[in-house]
């Protein structure tokens, strides 16, 4: 048994039919039970539901309050290779886009990583492109090594991996797993993902089981949204973490809510994600799974981050370059994505002081 | 409508399990049966006193009616398993109330040895029903040790408390993939009624039956309460209404003209 | 011959079978589980079981219960 089987049952399910069936009343009786189900979940993603949008808001509020408190826990990624033998329609990192490839030496990660360390943020989240051969299983490791004077809490944002390779790298310190199906639908993502490594629908999709079973501490999920219809993707999107907390009890499951930006290449974005959208899918994955984290990064602007702190975020980037070496090596030239939120950490953490939440920079150590 | 509840093959049409102990006189026994309606009833296995032979409970015990060995008396998963096999010995079927209770204070059971006893005893065929703490993890342990249904106690044995362990019952229901049992505390009507409307599968009542001044009566009250409830579950509840709201705190930004 | 059964010891005085002593007793309309030296016996066989010298026996049947 996978997450493979779920999407199965779901695959072909009649979604129009079902959105066409929810009636106000549904809604009204959803967000007045105390667990919802899958189903449940999926009717908080119709149309009828976007008229409730402050009642899920409230909802997810509350419930997200009493299971994290109003703390937001601050992490800051690091690319340090950006090499990559996949040719993902999407991505700025694609290998079809001709752009100046970086991979740091070990020296220059620890020049980033002090640079960054001074931001006083513990958690940080190591990112390489998908080239196995280059950004090696033994190259993260010896950068996580480095990656540990400096950090708290070290995840990863790298390609798939076995359940060993994640072993290796979890003894070795790494706690957390981002990893994203960009799109549950089989079809197009076999168009998405023409070339390389990440071509494997299924080595993808089983990767944050896999680390669950190498005994990851909290795995961290998503799908890019945009790319398919996004009641589609964020439905699975909630089966799969739900999949991931019923069957591996001991991690924590968290849920990323990327939205698709601008880019290197010249990819068409099929499914524009509004505001009120990406309110309705957040609110209604925190009222689906009210202990899942919910990780929002600097891909959004500021004051919509400002403004969705209270509706169920727990997790934010803060003082992000997406570009290998771009902290104290100074390279911004080629990024994966186009940052929205450029706030300095120091800027990030009076943001959300303001809100009277407070900014966690430390969340645990492992000993 | 037809709302069946089948366990280890067996299709039962009542929800409602009754126990054999406690009452003024096993003759009582048929009549319960008959108004509550139940088709499931448990009874222990103990060795024959010869100085008082008097009555034997099974022929009280129409021969329709599934019976339940528990294996009170059990302390741990070794004892429990030499009851349920001399239980099936005996010719009453494969069906087994996995009871360890090594606590006589309180007769709180013990979920380790409950898990051991259960996925022993699965592996040889019994249907298998084990007794616990309403505890999530002890659940899932015995799903995966081959449990036919969990059966979660309300309040201790015997204290007629009614649903107090309410909250982790709910949560059993909602993760459990089986059919979820409530046993032991059950004190009143609504109390079964109670666990019925949360999702529970079935309700076992003894003490509450067996020691009210008109067992039958009261046999016939738990046999009502635990189908209004079930089908207050199935109909589904009608929203709580909260008072209207004018404005959107949270979400106004939303709407904001840009 | 001393035999126990169901914990009491008992003196018999001639040779016995299983199912002879089940009737001595008077539950054999009873249903009942014998448990001889630690293993359980199957009905067809208690005329087969000739009791000797130190077995144990446990006869158990059912009694109300929760």
């Amino acid at each position: 048994m996978s997450f493979y089987d779920t999407y199965l049952k779901y695959k072909n399910f009649d979604f129009k039919n079902f959105f066409n069936s929810v009636t106000e009343n549904k809604i009204k009786y959803i967000l007045s039970k105390e667990r919802i189900n899958r189903l449940d979940f999926l009717s908080l993603l119709s149309e009828k539901a976007s008229g409730f949008l402050e009642d899920m808001a409230l909802k997810s509020h509350k419930l997200t309050i009493s299971n994290f408190g109003k703390v937001i826990l601050l992490f800051i990624p690091i690319y340090i290779s950006d090499y990559c033998s996949n040719s993902c329609l999407y991505c700025g990192f694609s290998a079809k886009n001709k752009i100046q490839r970086r991979h740091l030496n070990y020296d220059q990660i620890e020049t980033e990583a002090k640079k960054i360390a001074e931001t006083g943020i513990k958690h940080i989240l190591l990112l390489t492109g998908d080239a196995p051969k280059i950004a090696t299983v033994d190259y993260i490791k010896n950068s996580v090594k480095i990656l540990k004077k400096y950090f708290s809490g070290i995840g990863i944002e790298i390609y798939a991996l076995t359940q060993n390779e994640y072993n290796i790298l979890i003894q070795e310190g790494v706690d957390s797993l981002s990893i994203y199906q960009e799109t549950y639908n089989e079809k197009l993502y076999a168009k998405l993902h023409p070339a390389g490594h990440k071509k494997d629908y299924h080595f993808r999709l089983n990767a944050p089981e896999s680390a669950c079973m190498a005994k990851i501490r909290s795995v961290n999920i998503g799908a890019l949204l945009g790319l398919d219809e996004w009641q589609k993707d964020a439905f699975f999107t909630g089966l799969h973490a739900d999949y991931l907390q019923n069957k591996y009890m001991d991690a924590e499951v968290s849920i990323s809510l990327p939205r698709i930006r601008p880019h290197a290449g010249d990819f068409k974005i099929s499914h524009q994600i509004t505001d009120k959208t990406f309110v309705q899918i957040m609110t209604a994955i925190r009222i689906f799974m009210p202990r899942a984290g919910i990780t929002v990064s600097t891909r959004e602007a500021p004051e919509f981050r400002n403004n969705i702190i209270k509706l169920g975020v727990t997790k934010m980037s803060a003082g992000s370059s997406a570009s290998v070496g771009g902290y104290a090596l100074h390279n911004n030239d080629t990024k994966q994505f186009d940052i929205s939120d450029t706030r300095s950490v120091k800027k990030m953490e009076e943001a959300i002081t303001k809100l009277n939440y407070q900014p966690v920079f430390k969340d645990w150590q492992t000993l | 409508m037809e709302d069946i509840l089948e366990i280890g093959g067996e299709k039962l049409n009542c929800r409602l399990f009754i126990g054999t102990g406690k009452y003024p006189s096993d003759k009582l026994i048929p009549k319960i049966i008959t108004a509550s309606g139940a088709q499931v009833i448990t009874v222990a296995l103990r060795r024959v006193d010869f100085s008082a032979i008097t009555q034997n409970v099974m022929q009280f015990i129409p021969k329709n009616i599934r019976l339940l060995p528990n294996t009170s008396g059990a302390r741990n998963f070794e004892e429990a398993v030499r009851i349920a096999r001399l239980a099936k010995a005996a010719g009453c079927g494969n069906w087994i109330k996995i009871e360890v209770i090594p606590d006589n204070k309180r007769l709180l059971p013990d979920g380790h040895q409950t898990v051991k006893a259960t996925e022993i005893l699965a592996k040889e065929g019994f249907v298998v029903m084990p007794y616990i703490n309403p505890d999530l993890i002890i659940a899932k342990q015995l799903v995966s040790a081959g449990a036919a249904s969990v059966m979660p106690l309300g309040a201790p044995i015997g204290t007629n408390l009614g649903l107090k362990t309410k909250e982790m019952i709910k949560i059993l229901i909602e993760e459990i993939p089986l059919p979820i049992i409530v046993d032991a505390g059950i004190g009143k009507p609504s109390d079964a009624c109670e666990a019925m409307e949360l999702g529970a599968a079935g309700c076992l009542v003894n003490t509450a039956i067996a020691a009210s001044n008109n067992p039958v009566l009261m046999a016939e009250s738990f046999g009502k309460a635990v189908i209004a409830g079930r089908k207050a579950y199935l109909a589904g509840f009608a929203t709580k209404q909260k008072a209207a709201k004018a404005s959107s705190p949270l979400t106004g930004f939303l709407y904001e003209e840009k | 011959m001393i035999i126990k059964i169901n914990g009491k010891q008992e003196n018999l005085t001639k040779q016995t079978t299983l199912s002879e002593l089940i009737k001595d007793k008077k539950i054999d309309s009873y249903i009942i589980v014998v448990e001889y030296n630690k293993k359980i016996i199957p009905k067809e066989e208690f005329d087969k079981i000739i009791l000797k010298d130190k077995d144990k026996l446990e006869i158990l049947t059912f009694v109300g219960g929760g």
